[in-house]
């Protein structure tokens, strides 16, 4: 499974990162900033040009409605990409490893199962008094 | 009903506007009044994308979109006006659109841009727009988010130039 991670600023980067830090070299994992400045053209242009070497059949995205969710939704839509088999918005660290490490490919993955077992979840909660 | 917010903002619809201001006012509709936009399917999908649900947005020329905010202006729909730019709310109100406030949040560096204050910049027919919207009784304020003070365009202004006639 070829995953892109794509996110605001420095954001899709550090989280790659830190996922290898935790799984290893993850071949099938890359990631798209937008940064200040870029347009969603600019956006658009630079994931077209990177899904044409890496084929990725998983996006996940930062923020659900922000210009990195919306780019990559309408490139989906649009498409341009065959590969694009599904995208998730509210990346987070348990989420991608969860994808990266399953071992399997995206059609063979419940993914409504995958994200439900992700989620954020309470640690600790102060007692009232 | 005056419309709710009619902002001068770069990026037009984006999380600022929908995680702050949306959130502080509330819209039904939020009109989006961009030339470059208007024209370009890919744009106005992204923007229509961005805003949540039960929020409207629709996309105009700035000519296009004059006669539709002065009816959204007299209705009692919640309507946010979002521009890339003073020169096109100067046009609207040589148009008529009621337009008593206007904020100014997102206005990057450009070549041809100066900064105004902090991290909004404007060029000389930018703010030349500004001092006539101001002296057509639009009162211009710097706002980048809800919880931010005004700040009064003509506090930090420099003076008019007169440079494109307006």
């Amino acid at each position: 499974m070829k995953i892109l991670v794509a996110g605001h600023g420095a954001l899709p980067e550090a989280l790659v990162s830190s996922a290898r830090m935790i799984g290893g070299e993850l071949p099938g994992v890359a990631s798209i900033g937008l940064f200040p400045g870029d347009t969603p053209q600019d956006l658009r242009d630079r994931m077209l040009q990177l899904l044409a070497d890496f084929p990725a059949d998983l996006i996940l995205t930062d923020l659900a409605g922000g210009t990195p969710d919306n780019v990559a939704s309408l490139v989906a839509k649009g498409g341009q990409v065959a590969s694009i088999r599904l995208i998730v918005a509210g990346a987070s660290l348990p989420l991608l490893l969860e994808f990266a490490l399953s071992g399997t490919g995206i059609e063979e993955l419940d993914s409504d199962d995958v994200i439900s077992e992700t989620g954020a979840i309470v640690r600790f909660r102060a007692p009232v008094d | 009903m005056t419309l709710s917010l009619v902002r001068v903002d770069d990026r037009l619809i984006h999380g600022q506007v929908i995680a702050v201001w949306l959130r502080a006012l509330g819209a039904d509709v939020i009109v989006v009044a961009d030339d470059e936009t208007a024209e370009d399917e890919f744009l106005k999908d992204v923007l229509i994308l961005a805003a949540p649900s039960g929020v409207e947005v629709e996309v105009y020329t700035v000519d296009e979109a004059a006669p539709r905010i002065t009816e959204l202006a007299a209705s009692s729909q919640r309507t946010f006006v979002l521009v890339r730019s003073p020169i096109s709310v100067l046009r609207m109100v040589e148009q008529g659109v009621p337009i008593p406030l206007l904020n100014i949040g997102g206005m990057g560096a450009a070549s041809n841009r100066s900064k105004l204050y902090r991290n909004i910049s404007a060029s000389t027919s930018e703010i030349d727009a500004m001092h006539a919207l101001e002296r057509l009784g639009t009162k211009v304020e710097i706002r980048i988010v809800a919880d931010d003070s005004a700040v009064s365009f003509s506090s930090v202004a420099p003076p008019a130039t007169n440079s494109n006639g307006v």
